[in-house]
């Protein structure tokens, strides 16, 4: 990243923009989906330390008042009290603006592993305001503040892309799209109601029977209850929507970002920081035929735990390594095996037990000769592991197929996880909660008038937002469609 | 034979009357082509204009110093306020007009248009150079009297030529505004013929000429209803609809309107009506594949509604007089293509029209129109520089719909020659802007009709406040007069001390702002609040100012909600605002879906927000586009 460069996209800021906006304050969950060591939340923003501050409390004699006291950056040990009463010990990371990632106040707040409290300690953060993160909005506003340059930037943007596509895709794959049919259920009965409202404004001396309002606020107040209780279930849920994580650990120089750059066609430096992976994970998104797009992360920092085991679970390799749907131990065939190998697949298996694990055999090229002496090699791996291993060149592209083929089924097979009737992620509740109190406060207005023209342009407003975000969802619902509803009912026309 | 022009406008409808008047007033020697001068203006369908939604573009070309809103405060002849009963964000002008006073009033105002020339005559070519407009061929009209206006030499050279022979106008922008002329075919139950309107011929040479520049067209359809003799309806079985007591003008330069006002009737159709229609399906084109094309959802013909809405006995007609000195009456609501017997059946059922002579039979209309997601922006032709298309051949529908789109085509041609950078009203400023985004992002899929539904920013996009949003714009082009910016700067001096005595006096910690915020806020109970100086003070300001302080405080009974209304499109209204340079390659964009490419390169947007209108446009495309500008310096444009 050329210095020229950032002074120049820092100068530009004012005339750039992305389609998110950048200045308010973001939040969102940082660890993957699943039983990881600790889960993080974080704030990106203007308000993010006194928004902090609500959940976060520090601890012991040298703490400060408050977050906002903290100058440039600053580890601090405390507690995180949620609403009902639950305390658990935290750690609050606190990076002041300008020195942090997106160069605004960040936050992060670690806590014991539970995906349950990463929930509920993010909304609670965004019902006091932050708002719901979308997918790569950490990394807008890292390049938007000249923070990371272009060909990062343009590689996250193919990532957003891949999120976007993919957003809806899983959450049909791993969640039975219920989620998804259930906002266009709502969607389509909150734009029933808005068409006869708009009916009201826009035909105005036809002789149509507009509907009664009381009527319409009995249909909204339903719609209304019915998202919020699916909001307040899926709150219960843990998360298990996420895009699914692939990890590959490895000796250094076992060829992980050269075959991460191989199985995502990828040529260039690979990307650092989507939103929701940690600082120094490196990540590419991966599409698979069945199961949609997932995450590679290059868990480079991995290595056996020689200090406390408090200091080696900060690292963010190992939290990408427990968090890990699938896990890729990368050999280096031409070094042969290795006693490293051995502890690392080892450690790996102590810290996610669970979790899937292929051992890969890479740089087959170097290995001279025939097919029959890169086989004895990659037995000899095999052998010294006891594990059964794939092999694979980054550079020739051999076994990267198969390899392929092997996450396809394993992630196909695990995306309906058991036992999880509905699970959102946190935006998404976001989104239904929001949705379910404009319905409601359109309700309300529609109760309390004897005509529906009475407050008809006002409950148009509540009924858009609530379809607003709804549409997040499950799709937009746009002016023709409702258009298309009105014409359908009434009959108008010179 | 040649003259020379720096604008030609074709047609002479509401589109062109408006282009004619907008170019010719940004000082621009305009020349317009009609086939007849003396129908220039015509109300082809009902006498009125305005309406929800329409009534808000009158007021926005009014406040652009467009030529609409002075015509039909001119010539009206009932004014009302529609959605009177609902809140003030949504209420519509609308007015029913004396169709030829209001065709002769606009007629005058063109005539007397310093740079304006009106010619008679068929354009059958547009001469197309380098990819710019070089010019129009016409065929002028062999009778006399085929010139007004101003150009020295046009008479004579008209004169001068022989009957039939070709007169090519040089210049450098033309504006298309058609409207249902382009090769129009009329259906009256089995009958079809060739033509315009009823009695007016089509024009046939012009959409192969625009065909031959690589313009795609297709055919929609619209139809109107059977006029009557006012003598012979029998008033008493109808029930009458006066207008307004205190009727409301549509131009902020009306300062009142004096105007003896004319009722309407309302009666409704049968189930004998119905049951005749019903029996007479196969001979109507609607039905049997006669008709091909699309016709509006929106304004169906009564074969459509008895055919779609099957369960109603009843449908209402609204009869409006077309004028103070003619006998024709309009009836609003069966517009219909059905043979003549069966129009004289359905009309001699309704109550009140037994008796009543039918003038001239409904009718429907086929017409060429060229999709508009062929223009940019500033209704200009995509790849044909100085091309510009307004109206009816955009697949609109209306005549408040056409103006408007007439007056930005008409300014934006004139903007084009000066050099300046074309104006494109946001979604969030004007209904126009509302209007074109629709049209050239989107495009049609039947004849298109403003709602106020459409709109993001109802609240803000009011007829109260169109002089607020507009005005400065159109003194900035040059179209306001000095009149005109005197009237505004006057009203908004009021409004500006009143919103600062709003704001300034606090009772029990609250401003009189604040106290207001609340959309049944009622004003003089807030103003009681205050002390007698404060309460002295505004009063005199609404009373030299009524209807802008007025607006001012719609403003704030509105502003929660229109906050609400903004918040979740704050983000579109600053990508609005991002204007894209027109040279961008975005094939050569490697990190753009191949999909986003091509939508990209087929629609060229003009600016970041349109891009992310575009079907099937992510937002993650726009994040590239961002990025790439961004990346290669590129200095986007900050409205």
């Amino acid at each position: 990243m050329s210095r020229v460069r950032l002074a120049r996209s820092r100068r530009q800021r004012s005339i750039i923009l992305c389609v998110y906006p950048l200045d308010d304050t973001i939040v969102a969950i940082s660890t993957a989906a699943g039983p990881a060591g600790r889960a993080i939340v974080r704030l990106s923003g203007p308000e993010a330390t006194s928004l902090a501050g609500r959940v976060f409390a520090p601890v012991g004699a040298e703490a400060p008042a408050a977050l906002e006291h903290v100058p440039g950056f600053r580890a601090l040990d405390g507690i995180v009290r949620l609403s009902g009463g639950v305390e658990v010990p935290a750690r609050a990371y606190v990076f002041r603006a300008p020195r942090s990632y997106t160069r605004q106040d960040v936050i992060e707040l670690h806590v014991p592993g539970s995906p349950v409290l990463a929930g509920a300690m993010a909304e609670e953060l965004s019902a006091a305001g932050a708002r719901a993160a979308m997918a790569g909005e950490f990394t807008a506003r890292a390049f938007f503040s000249g923070r990371i340059d272009l060909s990062q930037a343009e590689a996250v943007a193919d990532v957003i892309d891949a999120a976007d596509a993919s957003h809806l895709r899983s959450a049909a794959a791993a969640l039975g799209g219920r989620i998804h049919r259930l906002c266009q259920a709502a969607a389509g009965e909150l734009a029933d109601v808005l068409a006869g409202v708009e009916a009201a404004i826009d035909l105005a001396d036809e002789a149509i029977e507009l509907d009664r309002p009381a009527n319409l606020a009995a249909r909204l107040d339903a719609q209304a209850r019915h998202l919020a209780d699916v909001a307040e279930q899926a709150a219960q849920m843990p998360e298990n929507a996420q895009r699914p994580r692939v990890v590959l650990a490895g000796r250094p120089n076992s060829g992980k970002s050269s075959l991460l750059n191989a199985l995502t066609g990828s040529d260039r430096a690979i990307v650092s920081a989507l939103a929701g992976t940690t600082r120094d994970v490196l990540s590419a998104p991966l599409t698979l035929e069945r199961a949609g797009t997932v995450l590679l992360q290059d868990a480079a920092g991995f290595a056996p735990a020689r200090d406390s085991l408090e200091a080696a679970a900060d690292s963010a390799a190992r939290q990408a390594v427990a968090a890990a749907d699938v896990l890729l131990l990368i050999g280096d065939l031409s070094a042969g095996p290795d006693q490293a190998d051995a502890a690392l697949l080892h450690e790996l298996r102590q810290a996610n037990p669970r979790c899937p694990l292929r051992v890969v055999a890479n740089k087959c090229d170097l290995v001279g000769g025939d097919a029959a002496r890169r086989s004895q090699a990659s037995d000899a791996l095999t052998g010294a592991l006891q594990a059964d291993a794939l092999r694979t060149s980054a550079l020739t592209g051999e076994g990267l197929d198969e390899l392929r083929a092997w996450l396809d089924e394993c992630l196909d097979v695990q995306a309906p996880r058991s036992g999880q009737a509905l699970a959102l992620h946190q935006r998404q509740r976001r989104c239904l909660v929001d949705a379910a109190q404009a319905a409601a406060r359109a309700a309300e207005l529609l109760a309390a008038a004897d005509a529906v023209a009475e407050v008809a342009e006002l409950a148009a407003v509540e009924l858009r937002c609530s379809l607003a975000q709804l549409g997040q969802i499950s799709g937009q619902i746009v002016t023709e469609d409702v258009l298309g509803r009105i014409f359908a009912r009434f009959c108008v026309g010179k | 034979m040649a003259l020379d022009f720096d604008i030609v406008v074709i047609g002479g409808g509401h589109a062109g009357a408006e282009a004619a008047w907008a170019a010719s007033g940004l000082s621009c020697a305009t020349a317009l082509v009609t086939l007849d001068a003396s129908v220039i203006a015509r109300m082809s369908c009902n006498p009125a204009i305005g309406g929800v939604g329409k009534g808000q573009i009158v007021r926005e070309i009014d406040a652009m110093g467009g030529l609409m809103g002075l015509a039909a405060d001119a010539t009206g002849i009932q004014f009302r306020m529609l959605n009177r009963s609902k809140g003030a964000a949504v209420w519509g002008p609308r007015c029913q007009s004396d169709r030829h006073a209001y065709a002769a009033w606009v007629q005058r105002a063109l005539g007397e248009r310093k740079n304006l020339t009106i010619l008679e005559g068929e354009a059958t070519d547009v001469i197309v150079e380098d990819g710019h407009v070089a010019g129009v061929r016409i065929r002028p009209n062999s009778h006399a009297n085929r010139v007004t206006g101003q150009h020295p030499q046009a008479n004579s050279a008209l004169e001068g030529g022989t009957d039939g022979e070709s007169i090519d106008l040089r210049c450098r922008a033309v504006i298309v505004t058609a409207g249902t002329f382009l090769n129009g075919v009329m259906h009256l139950g089995e009958r079809t013929w060739a033509g315009g309107r009823y009695d007016e011929p089509a024009a046939t040479g012009l959409t192969a000429s625009l065909a031959s520049l690589g313009l795609e067209f297709g055919r929609l359809k619209t139809g109107t209803c059977a006029r009557l003799d006012a003598a012979t309806i029998d008033y008493d079985k109808c029930t009458r609809q006066d207008g307004d007591a205190e009727p409301e003008a549509f131009s902020f330069m009306t300062a009142r309107l004096s105007v003896e006002q004319i009722p309407c009737w309302i009666t409704w159709t049968n189930r004998d009506v119905h049951d005749a229609i019903r029996a007479n399906f196969h001979r109507a084109p609607m039905y049997t594949g006669q008709i091909q094309s699309t016709g509006p959802r929106y304004c169906p013909s009564i074969e459509t509604k008895i055919d779609r809405f099957a369960d109603k006995d009843r449908h209402q007609i609204f009869l409006e007089r077309e004028g103070r000195t003619t006998d024709w009456v309009y009836c609003n609501g069966i517009s219909t293509s059905l043979p003549p017997d069966v129009q004289d059946f359905m009309i001699h059922h309704i109550a009140g029209l037994e008796r009543a002579r039918i003038i001239r039979y409904g009718y429907a209309i086929e017409y060429d129109y060229f999709p508009p997601t062929q223009l940019a922006a500033a209704l200009e032709v995509k790849g044909v520089g100085g091309l510009y298309l307004a109206g009816q051949v955009n697949g609109t529908t209306g005549y408040e719909e056409a103006a408007a789109q007439g007056l930005l085509a008409g300014l934006n041609a004139a903007l084009a020659l000066r050099g300046d950078r074309p104006l494109v009203l946001r979604r969030d400023q004007a209904y126009i802007g509302v209007m074109i985004d629709d049209l050239v992002t989107k495009g049609v899929s039947e004849p298109y009709r403003m709602f106020t539904s459409r709109a993001e920013h109802r609240l803000s996009l009011r007829a109260d406040n169109a002089d607020r949003r507009l005005t400065p714009v159109g003194r900035s082009v040059g179209l306001v007069d000095d009149a005109r910016w005197a009237r505004h700067q006057a009203a908004l001096e009021a409004v500006m001390a009143a919103d600062t005595l709003l704001r300034n006096t606090r009772v029990a910690g609250k401003s009189l702002w604040e106290t207001l915020r609340r959309p049944d806020a009622d004003l003089a109970g807030v103003l009681a609040l205050a002390g007698p100086d404060v309460r002295a003070r505004f009063v005199q300001l609404l009373s030299e100012q009524p209807d802008a302080v007025n607006s001012l405080v719609i403003d704030g009974r509105y502003e929660g909600y229109r906050e609400k209304e903004a918040s979740a499109l704050r983000h579109m209204q600053d990508l609005d605002r991002k204007l894209l340079p027109v040279d961008i390659n975005y094939n050569a964009i490697s990190h753009l879906r191949h999909e986003a490419r091509e939508k990209l390169s087929a629609c060229r947007p003009h600016s970041l927000g349109q891009a992310l209108r575009i079907s099937g446009i992510t937002p993650a495309d726009v994040t590239v586009l961002a990025v790439h500008l961004m990346g290669r310096n590129v200095k986007m444009d900050n409205l």
